[in-house]
């Protein structure tokens, strides 16, 4: 199964969701403590670069990373959130980081997803390209 | 990725900061960039229009950093440029195998992330007044050093 996001005419899509998985991490006592994709803000960080404009190209005079901050936004997380396991972030301890395939404006790559749990704020999330 | 140095004047007025509560670093005044180089969680920021860094931007927090002391480089005025077809809107990783590391020297305040390491053949270009980047004999980027304002 494969599931779209449309934004803008893009379309994007996670491959393959075998089901909507929960994770349970084994940290803190062994209680979940995976957040929500409603619950989620954006650190300044990662919004301060959302209005940038792409200038050549296809894609030019669309926003250069459209899925920051969108009607679509909140259905995107929660979609990498449920596709993957996360794993202990190496670089913030109080992170969990998702790395999800999936495919962005024609090219297949990678959604990077970091949460810090301690501020329930994304401190990171880009689509990386293969 | 290959990256070329263009020798002459680097950015004019503006400045790479950190920003301590939000554990990040970002330039002032902003920057548009639409196709970025990322290291860690860190992105080089590159205009489309001239395939130029423009900025460092992103994520790192200083618990991350190991403190360290390090010999600045020196470096000549002028850009760095991304060579090659990169789409404009796209993000690629530098750093595939295995995450650059950061490191700081907090009496000079100069921040390094990648191979602090200088050797003979290294070129090293100031792109802004507080930003160095380190390209080898191979055009590959080696590191991206920064003394941020921490604001």
């Amino acid at each position: 199964m494969l599931y779209y996001w449309r934004y803008c005419g893009l379309l994007l899509h996670f491959l393959p969701l075998d089901g909507l998985r929960k994770a349970r991490l084994d940290v803190k006592g062994g209680k979940d403590v995976l957040p929500n994709a409603e619950d989620v803000k954006m650190s300044q960080t990662v919004q301060n670069h959302m209005n940038d404009v792409i200038k050549r190209g296809p894609n030019a005079g669309q926003l250069s990373r459209p899925y920051i901050d969108s009607d679509g936004t909140t259905l995107l997380l929660k979609e990498i959130m449920e596709s993957a396991d996360p794993v202990p972030d190496a670089i913030l301890q109080s992170g969990l980081r998702w790395d999800v395939s999936g495919t962005f404006r024609g090219s297949t790559g990678t959604w990077k997803l970091v949460v810090d749990t301690s501020t329930n704020t994304v401190v990171h999330f880009n689509f990386v390209a293969r | 990725m290959k990256f070329e140095i263009v020798k002459g004047s680097k950015i004019g007025n503006i400045e790479e900061r950190y920003f301590i509560s939000d554990r990040s670093f970002d330039c002032n005044p902003a920057a548009n960039v639409d196709i970025n180089v990322v290291m860690a969680y860190l992105n080089l920021g590159v205009d489309s229009e001239d395939m130029c860094v423009k900025c460092l931007w992103g994520f790192s927090p200083r618990e991350s950093w190991k403190e360290v002391n390090l010999f600045v480089p020196s470096a000549i005025e002028g850009g760095l440029r991304l060579v090659g077809e990169y789409e404009a809107g796209l993000t690629w990783r530098i750093d595939k195998n295995k995450m650059w590391e950061s490191y700081f020297d907090k009496e000079s305040g100069w921040y390094c992330i990648g191979n602090s390491m200088l050797e003979d053949e290294d070129t090293a270009v100031k792109v802004i007044d507080n930003m160095i980047a380190v390209v080898d004999n191979t055009s590959e980027l080696k590191a991206v050093w920064v003394q941020p304002i921490f604001v």
